[in-house]
């Protein structure tokens, strides 16, 4: 019973990420704030990007957006009095979902930065801030040499996080990879290529430390079950076509795999329904077993 | 789980050198030429100017790469020199390279690029020494002054103090300038430098470049700085083109830059291992006259898709409609599936109606874009 109704929540959660609120679908320019305390205002000057020109702002790192699915992007400054040429930079990014928003944002994010509660996550920096929030990504930027910038930084992110849609939970997918082992703050989506192989498709990964060792779990989103099982499948045959030897067998209603990866070290896969968990990165291929029960163990439906 | 006690190891290089007929087996490569080369008989080195480095034709580009792992791989296979930037990832990049070069450090050049914004001494020298801890290395191969519009930033007297200090102290090696906009302008002020300040540029260069960027990296050659390309598949930003390039057409892309002898190395942005198992062997590879069909082809498959939104051709449309706008909803649906994107989008176009009033469009696009046709499939998917 307790899984049904997890199950059902899972799936509620999921459903309202992936339906945009009726906020979702303003015009992006106005979910920036006209001005913020203590005494800052947009010079007026919003600036939009779409994907065919998002390059233009910031050059090739635009390709690092497309592929999670990147709508629109608006950026405006702000000024105070007697600033002088000195500013702050807000630029929003309306990513294709809460998912795709928090990848983004993870790419740039690191354990060792300064966490702020804002938005869904958001850290803050010398220089600048970023969180991210529904399927917005948000980055606070100081253009000249500011004092203080923290505090000025924290209340526009917070003029900002007020103007986006409400949804301030973390995507349920990245609460897949929540186990005690796991590293806080390294978790990271990829929407295609997961692990620099294609044909694993999009998943989550993140650090965690096993016996001693740095280990990476990792969650590979299929779309079915059977996208899931071939997912495995073409792994292994991969593996073994490179002279990898590979064990595959069945395992609690799903497809256990573990093999050494010539990149990753010793690799135990496990797929569950249209997921596939797992732990690289592993001195023996079965040191992981116990990490990837405990990951199965996470997914929607499980015991 | 069950136990099972295996030592499945072997050897990394051989990994990679069979991994390449792997990924054919499961259709992951499409080149036929390539499956079966050994990367050690494909590398080709190039000399990086004046600056006497010998480098591997292709570059890795870890911008976009998210795993150390498979950064390293491409330097295992023996590429010898790495591209990142201070500002890539909010400097994660320049983490992520730093993992793929442990115990490597020595065999590899590491390029990377102070910020933007850097226009004084203190901010270039606050730079490098972060990247220099976020490369953890005591000092940089290459560094370089990212994304010049104009030659003005290069000639700021602070700015090359820095930098002549930061080379006197030993922290970076050589110096060089990179540029997407006014190309040919930035090369010749650094070729015509009398100072000889910079040693090397990084350019966007590829089969769809004006001429006169290849003849500016000519006359940069000529007087001994080094040049790297980049770009070199047209931008994968255009997002058309990315999801239609196959794999003898990113080739040809590759093989086209390296053609030009003017050009040291190649940058390619891989994400994966497929990517890098493309694209090394490519470096021994001639371009042939089938590379340059394909090449023209590609460029014609693009062209349809490729509006560049310059909108002068607005001013030849009698009803003034947004065609650009358009243009731009046709991308959206056609070229990302964004449909909803696409209809929001052309339902800005308040003059749309207008289009379908006249029998024949009469406006012209200075790129030969089929205007008519383009608004009369927008009809079609939008009204």
């Amino acid at each position: 019973m307790r899984g049904f109704i997890a199950s059902v929540l899972c799936i509620m959660a999921a459903l309202a990420a992936a339906c945009p609120s009726p906020a979702a679908q303003r015009a992006l320019e106005t979910m920036l704030p006209a001005a913020f305390t203590p005494g800052w205002t947009a010079d007026g000057k919003v600036v939009t990007y779409t994907p065919e020109n998002l390059y233009k702002y910031i050059d090739g790192e635009a390709e690092l957006y497309l592929p999670y699915g990147f709508r629109k992007a608006v950026t405006v400054m702000y000024v105070k009095a007697g600033s002088g040429d000195t500013g702050i930079v807000v630029n929003i990014f309306e990513m294709g979902s809460p998912l795709d928003a928090f990848g983004i944002y993870a790419n740039y994010r690191s354990p060792t930065l300064k966490r702020i509660e804002v938005g869904a996550e958001g850290f803050l920096d010398e220089s600048q801030l970023m969180f991210y929030q529904d399927r917005y990504f948000v980055q606070v930027e100081s253009s000249g040499a500011l004092t203080q910038e923290g505090p000025v930084f924290l209340a526009c992110a917070e003029a900002v996080s007020r103007n986006l849609p409400g949804n301030r939970q973390r995507p349920l997918e990245v609460e897949f990879l929540k186990v005690a082992a796991t590293v806080p703050l390294t978790e990271k989506y990829y929407a295609a290529g997961i692990l620099g192989y294609g044909f694993l498709g999009k998943g989550l990964t993140a650090e965690a430390v096993l016996e001693g060792a740095l280990v990476k779990p990792i969650v590979i989103l299929g779309a079915s079950e059977e996208t899931a099982k071939k997912t495995l499948a073409d792994y292994g045959k991969y593996l073994k076509n490179a002279g990898a030897q590979v064990e595959v067998a069945n395992d609690k209603g799903g497809l256990l795999l573990h093999a050494v990866d010539p990149l990753y070290k010793g690799v135990v896969l496990f797929q569950s329904g249209r997921y596939v968990v797992g732990v690289v990165g592993l001195g023996e291929p079965h040191e992981g077993d116990e990490l990837v029960t405990r990951l199965a163990g996470r997914l929607p439906g499980a015991q | 789980m069950s136990n099972r006690d295996k030592d499945h190891s072997i050897n990394r290089r051989d990994f990679l050198k069979i991994g390449v007929a792997g990924a054919a087996s499961l259709g992951l490569v499409g080149m036929s030429g390539v499956l079966h080369a050994d990367p050690e008989q494909t590398l080709v080195y190039r000399t990086l100017g004046r600056t006497g480095l010998k480098i591997t034709t292709l570059s890795f580009g870890a911008m976009l790469t998210p795993e150390p792992e498979v950064i390293r791989a491409g330097l295992d296979m023996g590429i010898n020199y790495v591209d990142t930037a201070r500002r890539y990832l909010n400097g994660r990049s320049e983490e992520i390279v730093s993992k793929a070069l442990v115990g490597i450090r020595d065999k590899v050049y590491v390029a990377t690029k102070t910020l933007p914004t850097s226009n004084t001494r203190e901010a270039i020298m606050k730079d490098v020494e972060t990247s220099l801890a976020n490369l953890h290395t005591d000092y940089i191969d290459v560094i370089q002054l990212h994304n010049l519009d104009s030659p003005a930033r290069a000639f700021i007297p602070e700015v090359r103090e820095a930098y002549a200090a930061l080379r006197k102290q030993g922290k970076v090696r050589f110096l060089g300038v990179t540029t997407h906009t006014n190309q040919a302008q930035v090369i010749d002020a650094v070729v015509n430098d009398p100072d000889k300040f910079f040693d090397t540029v990084l350019v966007a260069y590829n089969f769809q470049s004006e001429p006169s960027v290849g003849q500016a990296i000519a006359r940069a050659k000529a007087a001994g700085i080094g040049v790297v390309a980049m770009k070199i598949q047209t931008g994968a930003y255009r997002r058309e083109a990315a999801q239609t390039l196959k794999p003898e057409q990113a080739a040809a892309a590759l093989k086209w830059v390296l053609q030009d002898t003017n050009v040291t190395t190649a940058i390619a942005g891989m994400k994966t291992l497929d990517h890098i198992k493309q694209m090394m062997p490519v470096m021994a590879m001639k371009l042939t006259h089938a590379d340059e069909r394909t090449l023209s082809r590609y460029g014609e498959l693009i062209a349809p898709y490729y509006c560049r939104l310059c909108a002068k051709c607005e001013s030849t449309c009698p009803n003034g409609v947004a065609i650009s706008v358009v243009n731009r909803a046709l991308m959206y649906a056609e070229g990302y599936g964004e449909y909803g994107l696409a209809k929001a989008t052309f339902d800005e176009v308040s003059t749309a109606s207008l289009c379908s009033t006249c029998s024949t469009c009469v406006a012209r696009c200075v790129n030969g874009l089929d205007i008519g046709r383009k608004m009369e499939r927008a009809r079609s998917i939008f009204a």
